[in-house]
């Protein structure tokens, strides 16, 4: 520990400038950051600028901090003097961690209380948050560049690297190699989730490997591998293991045995000449979900299906690419690919669909009164309403500062007159924190205009239970639904 | 007692050889000169000795350990300094000195401060600041201060101007009795006067490793008169290379000079000699001998 310490007051010592100015900007961010407003406000709207460029350049300024930390016993190569003097790794490396840890991770911490107290919340009452933030926060922030750090020789041959992955990425795009589109709700932060626990792994093996063997090469090599993996858990990990792993981290005792999945042709839209768009043929299908226990509401994370041919054999599988029918999920969007959809368009097929549905409840509800004032409402955080600046006269906006993450479901609606509803964020994080800078995230929902309306209702709902169904839909022509 | 053994150590990138199947052994309190032409392999050889970079075949044990295993308690005991070394430029002489101190149990203040001041070490100076040679000082003044068992050098005259030369090799004899000095260099007439070994090292080959004294007694340039131009015989011996003949004179260098055996072996391949002279070489007339032969005579 003393060799830890001591390495630390060198690296202080050297870095004292830079820690300052990052120290610095940390601390006017979270200044702007506390004093932002909820709705749109004149008077604030310069600390808002300001903590929203801030948001952009104190991860810069992090990367930079770590890098020169790092770099300052820079591991590959065989010119440093420091690699025959009696250093032990688990020293250097403690120092390291411990130099990220005061100077990055605990001035963020600091100020996330201090952003938090300055918009009214309670720190004490968000500890889940505040102790996962940091978590968070390495992982997807610091822990990549630390590791990218341990393989390259200073800040130039980094951002070079950097670059080059930059752009390996966009050629692949180019050659169509991207993230797919049919993930849907909380699937798409399980294969997140997976994704940074592959980058983890990766990055602290390399971090290990390097600061005790200096085994650069090697090390390279599995850079590249999590790079590789991580890519194929972004890229190509089948949405069912992705819904199966979701629903062993749930435990609940929620009766779904109720709930069915029903083809709806009534609902069917008017046909019409179907577009061609570059994922292939938008084929939209009605389908209901009967049967939700009062109380409870259940939203789609995931479709897919396959027609049964007429040579007897199954398609190409169908994924679900969209959702459309903001009131009530009612058609959901499988694209077809175009030679496919034109070889049996007009066939009658038999198609079978497998749903993963999440179901929530719990329901908790709040109101806002459209006084133009801010509220507190629990489990959302700081709200305000007000004209929405672009058509006053038509809508009106619903601003909220949300600490850490936006709740699982959330429906929006005025008191009186029509159930307009607004959705929230339908993607549930199993976390309890959002990726992001700011411990306070902005929400907002904006719905026309209701006469005689007081107050706005919100809606929070809780995920219970993820639900796996099967339906078989008999004579189905394609052309029908092709929209 | 073996400092410092190589078995059969070699180190490749790629596919250049840099060091080929090493088989060296430094004994205690000896100052041991490995030398060599540029590229022969002496700073490799050196790296992998110090665990900078690992093995590609063989082993090697300094102070009795792994190579591969020298840790800190190994470098506790030993002063590296390099020509290229990168220091850590923004600290003072002062400041990199103390920085350095707690890493070793046997640091010693007063040594450390006279070291300082016998190298003329300017301690408020950043090492940023410092010249090459002023910055190799700094380097062997912290590889000192803490009585290392085992001093490794390389390269470290390498582009110093003579008085800084002198200044570095009289701290180093001053302040090093007892301690083991493995130096690399191919500044031989520098070597030549307080190196006790020496190995000589080109293409990654050991061509030898032997005492100083024996080197000096064992090769001699014979120069030998003739009445008229000579005719070289065949076979021609092993140990002699390097005959150059101008008129009726014949120059060759003996690796194996023996002080009773030679002059009569040299009157018996060449009867009709007229004089023969036998001249100390220096070390430096050695390896220039022995590069231009291409070392096979060594």
């Amino acid at each position: 520990m003393r060799q830890t310490l001591h390495i630390l007051g060198k690296d202080i010592r050297r870095l004292r400038y830079d820690i300052i100015v990052t120290l610095a900007l940390t601390a006017i961010f979270a200044w702007c950051a506390g004093h932002r407003s909820p709705r749109f406000d004149w008077q604030t709207a310069r600390m808002n600028e300001v903590a929203e460029l801030l948001e952009q350049l104190l991860p810069v300024a992090w990367w930079y901090l770590t890098a020169r930390v790092i770099h300052g016993e820079q591991l590959p190569g065989d010119r440093q003097f420091w690699v025959t003097r009696p250093y032990r790794w688990q020293s250097l490396l403690g120092a390291k961690g411990l130099f990220i840890a005061v100077f990055v991770i605990l001035p963020l911490l600091i100020s996330d209380c201090v952003v938090l107290r300055l918009q009214g919340f309670h720190p004490s009452d968000l500890l889940a948050g505040i102790a996962w933030y940091p978590l968070v926060f390495s992982v997807v922030f610091l822990l990549p560049v630390a590791a990218l750090a341990c393989l390259t020789v200073n800040i130039a041959q980094m951002a070079l690297t950097f670059l080059a992955g930059i752009a390996s990425l966009v050629i692949l795009a180019l050659f169509g190699i991207r993230p797919p589109t049919i993930w849907f709700g909380s699937l798409d932060r399980i294969r997140l989730s997976l994704l940074f626990l592959v980058v983890l792994i990766g990055v602290l093996t390399i971090m290990v490997l390097q600061y005790s063997s200096r085994r650069t090469g090697l090390s390279r090599i599995l850079a590249g591998a999590t790079v590789g993996l991580a890519m194929m858990v972004g890229f190509f990990l089948p949405w069912t293991f992705a819904f199966a792993l979701q629903s062993r981290l749930v435990n609940s005792r929620v009766d779904t045995t109720s709930i069915g999945v029903q083809f709806q042709p009534e609902h069917r839209l008017p046909a019409r000449a179907p577009e061609y768009t570059s994922a292939g043929i938008p084929i939209k299908l009605p389908i209901g979900f009967p049967g939700a226990p009062p109380g409870m509401t259940q939203i789609v994370d995931g479709m897919a299906g396959e027609l049964v041919l007429p040579d007897g054999k199954p398609s190409e599988p169908l994924h679900m690419t969209a959702i459309e029918g903001m009131k009530d999920n009612r058609w959901y969007v499988m694209t077809a690919e175009p030679s496919l959809y034109e070889r049996v368009k007009n066939t009658p097929l038999r198609m079978h669909l497998i749903v993963l549905l999440t179901l929530y409840g719990n329901p908790r509800t709040e109101r806002i009164p459209l006084d133009g004032n801010s509220h507190r409402v629990p489990g959302i955080g700081v709200c305000a309403t007000e004209p929405s600046i672009l058509e006053p006269e038509k809508f009106t906006t619903l601003h909220c500062l949300v600490p850490f993450r936006v709740p699982g479901r959330t429906l929006v609606q005025f008191d009186k007159g029509p159930q307009m509803t607004g959705y929230g964020e339908m993607l549930n994080s199993p976390w309890p924190t959002s990726i992001g800078i700011s411990p306070v995230n902005k929400a907002y929902w904006r719905l026309p205009n209701q006469d005689g309306a007081t107050a706005f209702v919100f809606t929070t709902m809780q995920p219970l239970v993820h639900i796996r169904r099967e339906i078989d839909i008999p004579n189905v022509r394609l052309a029908d639904y092709a929209y | 007692m073996t400092v410092i053994r190589t078995c059969e150590l070699s180190k490749s990138f790629r596919h250049t050889h840099a060091v080929v199947k090493l088989n060296l052994e430094i004994s205690e309190g000896s100052i041991f000169a490995l030398v060599g032409p540029n590229g022969a392999g002496k700073t490799t050889a050196i790296k992998t000795l110090m665990n900078i970079l690992r093995p590609s075949a063989g082993t090697a044990e300094v102070l009795g350990t792994d190579s591969r295993r020298l840790g800190p308690a190994e470098f506790a005991q030993i002063g590296y300094v390099s020509e290229n070394q990168e220091l850590p430029l923004w600290m003072t002489v002062d400041y990199f000195m103390s920085y350095l101190k707690p890493f070793y149990p046997d640091w010693d203040n007063a040594w450390a401060e006279e070291l300082l001041r016998q190298l003329d070490l300017p301690r408020g100076r950043r090492l940023r600041d410092l010249s090459r040679g002023m910055r190799i000082k700094a380097a062997l003044a912290s590889s000192l201060a803490y009585h290392p068992k085992l001093i490794v050098l390389d390269e470290p005259f390498s582009g110093l101007d003579s008085l800084v030369r002198d200044e570095l090799i009289e701290a180093l004899l001053d302040r090093c009795a007892g301690a083991t000095v493995m130096i690399s260099s191919h500044d031989l007439a520098e070597i030549e006067t307080f190196a006790s070994h020496i190995g000589y090292l080109d293409g990654g080959c050991l061509h030898f490793s032997e005492e100083m004294t024996s080197l000096a007694t064992r090769f001699r340039e014979i120069e030998i008169t003739f009445d008229e131009p000579p005719a070289l015989p065949a076979p021609w011996p092993q140990a002699w290379f390097s005959p150059t003949k101008s008129a009726a004179v014949l120059r060759f260098v003996d690796s194996q000079f023996h002080a009773d055996s030679t002059p009569e072996e040299i009157r018996r391949t060449f009867p009709s000699a007229r004089a023969v002279a036998v001249n100390p070489m220096a070390l430096r007339a050695i390896f220039v001998s022995l590069a231009k032969s291409g070392h096979k005579a060594a």
